[in-house]
């Protein structure tokens, strides 16, 4: 029974398929005919490739800025990528002896081994130029304290920050992001990201893309929704971009 | 960044690769769900959630499906019209294209004709299919409607849909493997 289909039947289940509206309740008839008749899984091969250049068909539209600097300000913010930041620590403690025969001298020299390496394995990742800057506190968010750091190699800076509370929201309101700007010498702060919470909410952050010792400062404020093409809300801390010298 | 180091460094927790992947892909997809929502809100959460998913999940990738692109276009397909039509996780039929044979050489040939067509000659190729074949492909395909409610649209049968489905991608298929040898001889 499951093979009495013709293969203009089955064809036309194919048809359905590629173009992802046969419910998975009818398939159960096509795969038994798939499985004994090659010309139409050769069909099936052929739809299917037909279908996946529709798309191609359609004049391209630019996506918002913001919303690559959320996306991109959620996924370096991620656990995932903090921690392949911190493959280097995690492949010195593996290079430790682990199990019961480690002895309290041992562990104490293991210690020690550590910070030796990790002051040098510190020193030896840490890329050419690279500056950081203190994160100043605001009356509206007076307890906001971090770094953002400037990798000339990448022409990108890293922002991580703690300390931050955002308001709570009434039901119905738009909920709030942080948005940061690039504060030029002259002229109107630019959007460069948006921060980003870690899961447990303790620390947020965020990557600017570009050369950053270029403007005066960097500024961040609590705004709604998706952001705003310019802030409007309160600021809740500053990074001023003076390099010594 | 090529797809395939795309992927290999996404399954490896890489944000780098995340951002060549959304640098790639993203016009693409934007422009797929507006061209299914209608809505540039609401296309743009549907392509936040598409990206975001991949990201969570690029080690379930399999290249046997077709290339990273399709990939991403049905996934952001998927969830506009479920979106648009507000069925979440709809069950859909998946063909079983790991059973085949031959199926990465066929897809690279498929990815270059592809590269190959022009925008405006895929149109051209859509444009001369009968009109109800066309409507049924754009009804199926972009609105995400089923075989029934096709033919409730258009007032025919089950069977003339499943049949219209059928003669839409066989003759585009068609044309365009018609025009892909013609430029090779030309």
């Amino acid at each position: 029974m499951a093979n009495e289909l013709n293969h203009t039947e089955a064809e036309e289940l194919i048809a359905l398929a590629t173009l992802g509206v046969l419910p998975s309740s009818d398939g159960a008839e096509l795969d038994a005919h798939l499985k004994t008749c090659a010309p139409c899984r050769e069909t099936a091969r052929a739809f299917t490739q037909t279908v996946a250049v529709l798309p191609e068909s359609l004049d391209l539209l630019e996506p918002p800025a913001a919303l690559r600097r959320r996306l991109l300000s959620a996924v370096y913010g991620s656990p995932s990528a903090r921690r392949r930041g911190a493959g280097a620590l995690v492949a010195l403690w593996r290079l430790i002896p682990q199990g019961r025969l480690i002895t309290a001298l041992g562990a104490a020299a293991v210690a020690a081994a550590i910070v030796v390496g990790v002051l040098s394995a510190t020193r030896a990742t840490a890329p050419a130029g690279m500056q950081s800057f203190p994160v100043a506190a605001t009356t509206a968010a007076p307890t906001v304290h971090g770094e953002l750091t400037f990798y000339p190699a990448t022409s990108s800076s890293v922002l991580t920050v703690s300390g931050l509370q955002l308001p709570a929201q009434a039901a119905g309101q738009q909920p709030l992001v942080v948005e940061v700007w690039l504060i030029p010498r002259t002229g109107s702060p630019q959007a460069a990201a948006f921060l980003a919470a870690s899961p447990d909410g303790s620390t947020w952050s965020a990557v600017i893309r570009g050369n950053v010792l270029a403007y005066k400062a960097v500024a961040a404020t609590e705004e709604p929704g998706n952001g705003k093409p310019q802030p409007t809300g309160p600021q809740v801390f500053s990074v001023a971009l003076t390099t010594s010298g | 960044m090529e797809p395939d180091s795309i992927i290999e460094l996404l399954g490896r927790g890489s944000p780098e690769a995340f951002e060549a992947l959304y640098d790639r892909y993203s016009r693409l997809a934007y422009t797929v769900a507006i061209r299914v929502l209608s809505d540039e809100s609401a296309a743009e959460d549907v392509v936040q959630e598409s990206f975001l998913a991949v990201w969570r999940s690029a080690s379930k990738y399999r290249e046997d499906r077709g290339s990273l692109r399709t990939w991403i276009c049905t996934i952001v397909r998927n969830r506009a019209i479920d979106r648009l039509r507000g069925e979440s996780g709809r069950s859909r039929y998946e063909l079983p294209l790991h059973d085949m044979t031959s199926e990465r050489s066929l897809s690279d040939t498929w990815s270059e004709v592809a590269a190959e067509l022009s925008r405006q000659r895929l149109k051209s190729a859509l444009e001369e299919l009968p009109l109800e074949q066309r409507q049924t492909l754009e009804l199926a395909y972009w609105v995400g409607l089923s075989q029934r409610e096709i033919g409730d649209a258009m007032h025919v049968p089950l069977g003339t849909v499943k049949g219209r489905a059928r003669l839409a991608l066989a003759k585009l298929r068609e044309t365009m493997h018609g025009r892909e040898e013609s430029w090779q001889t030309s």
